[in-house]
């Protein structure tokens, strides 16, 4: 090791805390999925700007192949497939970020008070988060989404209220381990009330592997608006990965690389948060178990 | 099970008990819904199928309409109109799709074996190769080969179900023409026995890989977590002291340990496991739920779509008991509560 600069604090930890930036340097996997999540960044707040064809433009030239002048070819109706991907990462990380975040605050509230109160609200609570978890998230959001109508804000909601228990899960469990801390019998005896101490010291404490949790809700949260679109339950007003495959289907013999390239998007997007969430779980909280099954080193 | 024989015959009860509860949060929620929909409930509950393709006159129309009000109590205060829905759905009377003409319950139970024949060789063959590579992967940690194995595991975990299938298609059906594309069995083929078994055998190739690829990388990643975690304990130490081949330390002594986190996995991802039999049997054209499911979004026949949601619910709970049952037999130090 080469941070010898570390303070020589007497502390609990065994070894001197590195800089954030250095796991990702560490661990080959989660700089690939640093690299890809910012590629992802990058491509969908430049897509405007760049010199690319109308994705919606029709054109004459129908099931071209991948060329350079068409990277990812073109569709049964000639629009420029590499345009479309590209513009279909903006409503991707969109969906993924407003839907990961829904769930973030849910989960937080909804964990933070039964595992704080415990009892009769805690067992409620519990109940409620099984009967939850009883019913099939798809096909409940595919029954909501056909019957309440395809707009792109009203999914979002719906799919953030259908991912929140998660969070609310791993929050909650926080919390139980939290409130026995010294700090909270301190406050309390202070003389801080119970929101008070919710949200100025447990919170904060707890929320770490809700981070984590919350970074791989984003690649769940694109899957799932892929998932929609490809049954046809996207707001069509937007260019979409999911709906870029659908389309797909009617052309397996004309058009191969229509059904390819989104799908590469989808999973390489999907890939780096994933990567990223695990990577964070490993560096907030090394000692708990991860995705990889690595520990924090 | 004579075991604290009393603990489990009250867990079981208990569980059971419970599932009236799921039924009537499923009718709670099922009710919401067609409450918050725009427009009349009377029509939600019909779909839109009277009114665009029933062929009848808009007159007909009108008078299922009232029909359907007066059946389903839709006049009367809402919690009058949610006892009249749930006594209804507990007699079985899921509503009536006038898109095919038939009970909702009907429709749903004729697609039930085949969902539940994809589902349950999907998931075997997902266990067994699951299972396997996390040992194998733990058994190698750590090494190039391990990384090798977990790497690809988490990456096809990124993978969404339906492009799997889709890609699938595109390589072994559409380009080596190797297996068909879609449907439960080729037209023409002859009902006798073996023939017939062999050509479902055939179609099923293709979504049963696409869902072992969906789910086998999920089972894989717990397996080896655990695996690696068990090596570490005392008992697999006092194994290899023993002197024990490396073989039986992993086979008998800490892969069966390492399959309790697995079955609890199986317990409580169920409900992902029938979503992506959804997507994959809309994918391959297989005639189970899923696609039923896919068909009455087309047709906006939306009793349909709730009798789906509660019999996949209720099918979630069911499975997810028979997992507790099973974890139970495997770990003689579970006590059930």
């Amino acid at each position: 090791m080469t941070e010898v600069a570390a303070p020589a604090i007497p502390e609990t930890r065994t070894r001197p805390r590195r800089p954030f930036w250095h796991e990702f340097v560490y661990t080959r996997a989660s700089l690939f999925g640093l690299c890809i999540v910012g590629t992802a960044v990058v491509i969908a707040l430049i897509t405007p700007a760049l010199p690319l064809p109308d994705p919606t433009a029709l054109s004459t030239d129908t099931y071209a192949p991948p060329s350079p002048t068409h990277p990812f070819g073109t569709d049964n109706l000639g629009r420029d497939l590499f345009s479309s991907v590209l513009w279909g990462t903006r409503l991707s990380l969109l969906f993924g970020v407003v839907v990961a975040s829904l769930s973030a605050v849910l989960g937080i509230i909804l964990g933070t008070l039964p595992g704080y109160f415990g009892g009769i609200i805690d067992d409620a609570f519990s109940r409620f988060f099984e009967l939850f978890l009883s019913i099939p998230a798809l096909v409940l959001l595919i029954v909501v989404v056909t019957i309440l109508g395809t707009n792109l804000f009203l999914i979002m909601v719906i799919v953030g209220l259908t991912v929140w228990p998660s969070t609310a899960k791993i929050m909650r469990a926080q919390v139980l381990t939290q409130k026995q801390r010294d700090y909270v019998m301190a406050a309390r005896a202070a003389g801080a009330r119970d929101f008070w101490i919710m949200s100025r010291h447990i919170v904060p404490n707890a929320v770490q592997p809700v981070i984590a949790n919350s970074t791989l809700l984003i690649g769940s949260a694109i899957v799932l608006e892929a998932s929609l679109s490809f049954l046809g339950l996207g707001d069509a007003n937007v260019i979409s990965w999911g709906r870029l495959l659908r389309s797909a289907q009617a052309y397996y013999y004309n058009a191969w690389w229509m059904g390819v390239f989104p799908g590469v998007a989808i999973t390489m997007t999907v890939l780096g948060f994933t990567l990223l969430g695990d990577a964070i779980n490993r560096i907030l909280s090394p000692r708990e178990r991860t995705l990889l099954g690595l520990r924090g080193r | 099970m004579n075991r604290g024989g009393s603990g489990f015959t009250f867990y079981i009860a208990r569980r059971i008990l419970e599932m009236p509860v799921v039924l009537l949060f499923v009718i709670i929620v099922n009710f919401t819904i067609i409450h918050l929909a725009p427009g009349d409930p009377a029509s939600v509950m019909i779909g839109d199928f009277a009114f665009t393709g029933s062929g009848g006159t808009r007159a007909d129309a009108v008078a299922y309409l009232e029909e359907v009000k007066a059946k389903w109590g839709l006049t009367k205060p809402l919690p009058e109109q949610l006892w009249i829905y749930a006594s209804g759905v507990a007699r079985g009377d899921l509503g009536f799709s006038l898109a095919a003409n038939r009970p909702v319950l009907d429709l749903i139970l004729q697609r039930v074996p085949a969902t539940l024949l994809l589902l349950f060789v999907a998931e075997f063959f997902a266990v067994l190769l699951g299972t396997l590579l996390g040992a194998y992967a733990a058994s190698k940690h750590p090494s190039r080969l391990d990384a090798f194995v977990s790497g690809t595991s988490i990456t096809l975990h990124s993978v969404p179900v339906f492009w799997s299938g889709l890609l699938l298609i595109l390589v072994l059906a559409v380009r080596l023409k190797v297996l068909p594309t879609s449907g439960m069995t080729s037209t023409g083929i002859a009902s006798q026995e073996l023939p017939y078994a062999l050509d479902v055998a055939r179609h099923m190739v293709l979504p049963v890989l696409a869902l072992v690829l969906f789910r086998a990388p999920v089972l894989q990643r717990v397996t080896r977590a655990t695996m690696l975690e068990i090596i570490g304990e005392d008992y697999v130490r006092t194994a290899r002291a023993k002197g024990l081949a490396e073989r039986t330390v992993f086979g008998r002594h800490a892969l069966r340990n390492a399959l309790l986190p697995t079955v609890t996995l199986l317990g409580l991802s169920l409900g992902s496991a029938l979503s992506g039999a959804v997507l994959i049997e809309t994918v391959f054209a297989w005639p189970g739920i899923g696609r039923l499911l896919f068909d009455a979004i087309g047709l906006r026949d939306y009793p349909l779509l709730m009798g789906i949601l509660v019999i996949s619910s209720v099918g979630v709970v069911l499975a997810s008991l028979l997992t507790d049952l099973l974890y139970g037999k495997l770990d003689p130090r579970v006590v059930y509560q």
